[in-house]
């Protein structure tokens, strides 16, 4: 139902707002001195150092890659979870409808670690 | 359907701003909003489940991966990056494929899509995230075990592609050191 | 049309009064957290504004209100400002789907305890912690500071990473349960294993809800998975360079999903509102549903001192420890549950 979205609809508003006020409050409220060095990059009041916006690492790629896949994985199991318990006492072919589906990917995760795509060094 | 035209609106908007934007991130940034103006179209045809999906996986999964490639590429040599991807060949085959996926597009607009059948099954399920397990797991039941198969190259294929990576990382490494 | 306006406004009391009550349990908590970790290391803690220190979070909310607002010369402006928005955002919505209570009848009236009842309640939550990492990350990316930077690329890879574990050892849960929607899960859980023991689903599934609980410190960056903020090799992570109010939604964030998650676990695994025996007193309606609400707030707090008490007795992780303790333990427990779980329900 449609109207059952209202209320999270209305909640969103409200925090919008909230998060809105502060943000401006902090603006009308704080004290403003301005200086060069204030405002450059903290790092532990040593002058900054280099790039800040560096290449990163293909490890994190790597693993955004490895959380979509088990996460589409995930979505997959909820329908599932949710009508199993009705459906198993009559066919019990829902659990190896999805295990063969799971039993794939284990194998997918099996072949990752053993080719070292897990580890973080 | 005034919600309708405002959710289509923001859609709209926000995407020309991800395709129009010079800076990578704030293109992410609006994406992020397309994303979300897209679930709330998917809420108003009541299909929340997929909804859901379109946050989970959408919002909070791919968007991260590509924030994570914006983060991977240096940005700082603009002018070697479009050398790299305005080769003719790529921008031919970039065209081909919009091409195609336009004419696809405008030709369901034309026609209309023919609503599929529901399984009565379906149909008497309390809610959509049943109806749509009803669906997937009793009738289009193959699609869904391919659909493993596809998850499984995806995973394979990542990982021969991040090796390789640091493979010629670790080759140019050695070239400077020397 | 007269209809939507009384959805809207019943909805609005409610969020108010749960708006408000988040407000007061988070300025709360902040206090309890410096008060018990002062305990721990054998020292006094914050005890000067107020007795024993209890006006010390508004001392503190003063503060923040009347400190610089500092935005770096550097920092990309716009994204700088609206990130502490992002991430305040998810962390209070979570709320609108949390069941504290039953059905409350009052002079004919049923309230339900609860802001929104919608059919993919859990998922709705799932949806909302997916989407709390960008306020991580575009903060830091934002602040152009790298050790802010380093910081939320590290938070956003744990956070995902530590999702999959979370996400599937809800699962057991679900194949018990049989629905999304967070008040019916409760309510699942209000029958009796042999008449005496209740049928709470710790007792069922005792290595989801472990998983359950560590994936959700992880996802929530708390010690001993507090890496993106490790001090001594990233200052303090991505909120670096925030100061004065956007400082504390960073905070507030924080805390909020602490008792988020707190109570997810609560109603997940431990039966919500529910007391066992409570219905053989006969007490009035209203008076129960207080009880339960009392009870419900019990054990929320439990698993906050929990949260507390873990921070200041554990050491910290090391990063690629903190990912293989995702991906080579978790995930394969997680998954073997699914499917012990499956094989005895099908036997």
């Amino acid at each position: 139902m449609l109207s059952d979205y209202i209320p999270i609809l209305v909640m969103f508003v409200f925090v919008f707002g909230f998060a809105a006020f502060s943000l401006i409050i902090t603006h009308i409220f704080g004290p403003r001195r301005a200086g060069r060095e204030k405002l450059e990059p903290y790092e532990s009041g040593m002058p900054p150092l280099g790039e800040t916006h560096r290449r990163t690492s293909v490890k994190y790629y790597l693993f955004a890659m490895f959380f979509i896949i088990f996460d589409v994985e995930v979505i997959f199991l909820y329908p599932w979870a949710v009508i199993f318990k009705k459906y198993v006492a009559d066919t019990p072919l829902i659990l190896m409808e999805m295990f063969t589906f799971l039993i794939v990917l284990i194998v997918g995760l099996v072949y990752v670690w053993r080719k070292g795509g897990l580890e973080w060094e | 359907m005034v919600s309708f035209y405002i959710l289509a609106a923001i859609t709209l908007i926000s995407s020309l701003m991800v395709i129009s934007r010079r800076n990578p991130m704030h293109s992410a940034l609006w994406l992020l909003v397309t994303f979300f103006s897209l679930a709330g179209i998917y809420l108003l045809l009541s299909a929340e489940f997929i909804a859901a999906v379109q946050i989970i996986i959408y919002a909070g999964g791919v968007l991260v991966l590509y924030i994570f490639v914006i983060m991977l590429v240096d940005l700082s040599k603009e002018a070697a990056l479009r050398a790299a991807f305005h080769k003719p060949a790529q921008v031919g085959f970039a065209a081909l494929f919009a091409a195609m996926v336009m004419a696809v597009v405008l030709t369901v607009a034309k026609r209309g899509i023919e609503p599929s059948r529901i399984q009565e099954a379906a149909v008497n399920a309390p809610d959509t995230t049943r109806a749509f397990a009803h669906e997937l797991f009793l009738t289009y039941l193959y699609p869904f075990e391919i659909a493993s198969i596809l998850l499984l190259v995806a995973m394979i294929g990542s990982v021969i592609l991040a090796r390789r990576g640091v493979a010629a990382a670790d080759t140019v490494r050695e070239k400077e050191a020397r | 049309m007269a209809e939507t306006l009384v959805i809207i406004g019943v909805a609005l009391a409610k969020i108010v009064v749960v708006f408000a009550a988040l407000q007061v349990t988070i300025m709360y908590l902040v206090l309890a957290e410096r008060r018990i970790s002062a305990f721990i290391q054998d020292r006094l803690g914050p005890n000067r504004v107020g007795w024993e220190g209890l006006l010390q979070p508004i001392a503190d909310g003063l503060k923040f209100l009347f400190k610089e607002d500092i935005i770096p010369s550097r920092a990309d402006k716009v994204i700088f400002v609206i990130a502490p928005a992002m991430i305040v955002l998810p962390a209070l919505m979570t709320f609108a789907v949390i069941p504290f209570g039953g059905v409350l009848t009052f002079g004919g009236i049923k309230i339900d305890l609860q802001v929104a009842s919608i059919d993919i309640g859990l998922l709705y939550v799932l949806a909302m912690a997916s989407i709390s990492v960008y306020g991580i990350i575009f903060g830091s990316w934002a602040s152009a500071n790298k050790y802010a930077l380093m910081g939320g690329l590290r938070s956003c890879a744990q956070m995902i990473s530590y999702e999959i574990p979370l996400g599937l050892s809800v699962m057991g849960v679900l194949m018990m349960t049989g629905t999304l929607k967070l008040e019916q899960v409760v309510e699942a859980q209000s029958t009796y294993v042999w008449g005496v023991i209740p049928r709470w689903n710790i007792i069922f599934q005792p290595l989801a809800f472990l998983l359950f609980l560590t994936s959700a410190m992880a996802e929530n960056n708390r010690l001993p998975f507090d890496l993106p903020e490790a001090e001594q090799e990233l200052v303090a992570g991505y909120h670096t360079e925030y100061s004065s109010v956007k400082f504390a939604m960073f905070f507030m964030a924080e805390y909020a999903a602490m008792i988020t998650s707190s109570a997810l676990v609560v109603i997940l695994f431990l039966g919500g509102w529910l007391v066992p025996g409570l219905e053989a007193l006969g007490l009035p309606q209203i008076v129960k549903e207080l009880v339960q609400m009392g009870a419900f707030v019990l054990k929320v707090s439990f698993f906050l001192f929990l949260y507390i008490w873990v921070r200041w007795t554990f050491p910290r992780f090391r990063y690629d420890q903190l990912m293989r303790l995702c991906w080579k333990v978790l995930l394969p427990l997680a998954l073997a549950n699914i499917f012990v779980t499956g094989i005895v329900m099908a036997m």
